[in-house]
């Protein structure tokens, strides 16, 4: 399988306040910096799904709008298609032929829907920036089969976001994202906001389009459950580091990571009493993060002094499965 | 449980007058609570969950009026109780942890100035003892830090942080009854673990009783005795948990437990629940409101009123052909 999607070594940071109390007009100023995505490396294939997996605030979110270009990467290569896209200003990306070729849809399905465009506008919004389609008939037709493709009923076509159900904001929200025939779709904790009944038909509906389309997804998602349904394989972020990554049943049923292994011991099961909760305590500053210190290291049950002085590297210990963890 | 229970909501009716006709939120909610007990009530959005809180606390919208029934909590019906009553009661004895613990906590408050006003409103300690007795609830839900994170303003404390705050603030007069409206809602997994875990101990070792308000049945299921399954403002089943579980016999409540991932392994498996909620505006609404959307909806469900009629002991269903 070709690989539609490359990812090298790619680092994201955001300057926050300004080290020091003086500022000096000599002097660079010198921030303190939060690592969002920190030394990132991975690679999706043609019609393959990988899940994307972690806390909130472990930088997930953040890769998906790098990879979008939606925002610049600090450090890093992007390549996408065979072209190498992180040199592109997301400014300029946006006139790009590759924009088409990446699309994304977002956490929130209210807010990423425009409240006084009609659901038609918004879905044939990407068909004429992006396909150049200008034909209103054309357009019109396209309009009406990405409806049927994402399961909305065509009268629904000509109301406002606000009239619509959480459920059918999702199915918009993923009909304008395959509008220009994307090769890869971004999808930001797609039904975060959705019923466990919504939920399961949103969830049905992704697994058939990709199969269907033959498109490539990346699944953000903080549900484990979710993304061992719809994806063939999982990547775990830990405080924007990739802790571990491997198939799904590697990841599932084999796991090696201690956070890992805590989060999927915290999937509530139906029917059960919970056990007790090993990890406690928040997570470290992502703020001028130590060199050379594990990142879960404090809050990992495992956690020796080797952590506190030597920071693990993403190893291979299968053909498929990837641990950072000196005790894997 | 013992024979008299702590709260007992009787024929309880919930009606919402909007611009677009009567919503009628809930109808006929009968549910007990017993000491000592954790009760889950569980359901869609829109199903009137978190009304039900609300009309508990006496605290609806005003276009929301409680059109008929009582809820008897401690020998004092809180539907026909005077507000000053209520005050008395509110926060002392019977307390409500909220959806979002940012927009319910003040925000240009100190988490510490906030505990000290409940525990001055609501409890009899003296001004000295305020700081360290605020202290002592923070430490409770496992704050780390509580000295430093008193002076902290809400905006300052993660979301999980803010949560404890907020469970701190309705245990702090040590009440008999909390009601939790989704409590874990917009927290990460751990910490929602973590949350849900504080939730259980600390109303098991306070000798309280609770209702765990949720859309995730998984999560219901970790923390109650028993839960109640809504929709569209009925509460259909009542059963405890296990047996919820393993039997469900309300075609609603089989098909919430299918449309869970947590027993598929592939997508396929995933059982989807046909239709929406019924559009409870309607002037004349089935008996049945789950009937629209039944599988085994035959004639008879749209005749006579169908009461929640007992099966076992524990086990109550609403449904003329339960599975």
């Amino acid at each position: 399988m070709k690989t539609i999607l490359n990812i090298d070594h790619l680092e994201k940071r955001f300057p926050t306040s300004v080290k020091g109390a003086s500022f000096s007009f000599f002097k660079p100023r010198e921030y303190h910096w939060l690592h969002a995505v920190d030394d990132v490396s991975f690679d999706i294939k043609e019609g393959e799904s990988v899940g994307l997996v972690g806390e909130s605030g472990c930088g997930k979110s953040t890769l998906g709008r790098v990879i979008t270009r939606l925002a610049d990467c600090t450090e890093g290569r992007i390549w996408f298609d065979g072209h190498q896209i992180e040199s592109i200003a997301p400014g300029a990306f946006a006139q790009n032929k590759l924009r088409a070729g990446i699309q994304m849809v977002f956490q929130d399905s209210t807010t990423s829907l425009n409240p006084r465009f009609t659901v038609k506008e918004i879905i044939s919004e990407p068909l004429k920036l992006l396909l150049y389609i200008r034909n209103a008939s054309e357009l019109e037709q396209r309009v009406e089969k990405l409806a049927d493709q994402v399961g909305l009923p065509r009268e629904l076509l000509s109301r406002y976001p606000h009239q619509l159900s959480g459920g059918q904001k999702a199915r918009v929200n993923i009909a304008r994202a395959l509008a220009p025939k994307p090769k890869l779709v971004i999808l930001d904790e797609p039904t975060a906001a959705l019923d466990v009944s919504v939920q399961a038909t949103i969830l049905k509906l992704l697994d058939h389009l990709r199969r269907e389309l033959g498109v490539s997804f990346l699944f953000i998602s903080h549900d484990l459950n979710l993304v061992r349904l719809l994806c063939d394989r999982v990547i775990v972020m830990y405080l924007g580091k990739i802790v571990e990554s491997g198939t799904v049943i590697d990841v599932f049923n084999t796991s090696r990571h201690p956070y890992t292994r805590e989060l999927i011991s915290t999937i509530p099961k139906l029917g059960e009493k919970a056990a007790g909760v090993a990890v406690s305590g928040e997570p470290q500053s992502p703020i001028d993060p130590k060199l050379g210190v594990c990142r879960f290291y404090g809050r990992c049950p495992k956690g020796a002094d080797i952590c506190a002085y030597s920071q693990p590297n993403l190893l291979k210990i299968s053909e498929s499965h990837k641990v950072a963890c000196h005790f894997a | 449980m013992s024979a008299i229970p702590l709260l007992s909501i009787e024929n309880f009716s919930v009606e919402f007058r909007t611009r677009h006709g009567v919503v009628h939120a809930l109808e006929n909610v009968n549910l007990n609570v017993g000491h000592q007990e954790i009760v889950g009530i569980v359901g869609e959005s829109g199903s009137g969950k978190s009304v039900l809180s609300l009309a508990l606390m006496r605290i609806l919208d005003p276009a929301g009026r409680i059109t008929s029934g009582k809820a008897v909590f401690g020998g004092l019906d809180l539907v026909s109780a005077k507000e000053e009553d209520l005050a008395e009661i509110r926060g002392r004895e019977l307390t409500m942890i909220f959806q979002n613990p940012r927009s319910a906590l003040n925000p240009i408050r100190k988490v510490g100035q906030q505990l000290r006003d409940v525990l001055l409103r609501h409890t009899t300690t003296i001004h000295e003892q305020l700081r360290s007795r605020a202290m002592e609830c923070l430490s409770m839900v496992r704050i780390a830090d509580p000295e430093r994170r008193m002076d902290a303003y809400p905006a300052e404390l993660s979301g999980g942080q803010c949560q404890r705050v907020m469970i701190a603030m309705a245990l702090a007069a040590k009440p008999s009854l909390l009601i939790a409206d989704e409590p874990t809602t917009g927290l990460d997994v751990t910490t929602q673990a973590v949350v849900v875990d504080l939730i259980r101990d600390l109303v098991k070792t306070n000798h309280m009783s609770a209702i765990f308000i949720t859309h995730d049945l998984a999560l219901a299921s970790q923390i109650c005795d028993r839960i109640a399954v809504m929709h569209a403002g009925h509460i259909v089943e009542i059963a405890a948990t296990e047996e919820l579980f393993s039997s469900p016999r309300h075609p609603y409540t089989r098909q919430l437990i299918n449309a869970m991932p947590h027993h598929c392994s592939h997508v396929s498996e995933l059982g989807a629940i046909p239709g929406n909620l019924p559009d409870l505006r309607a002037d004349t609404l089935p008996p049945c409101r789950f009937s629209m959307r039944c599988s085994s909806h035959v004639e008879a469900c749209d005749l006579a009123p169908l009461p929640l009629s007992f099966i076992n002991t524990h086990h109550q269903v609403a449904c003329r052909f339960p599975l």
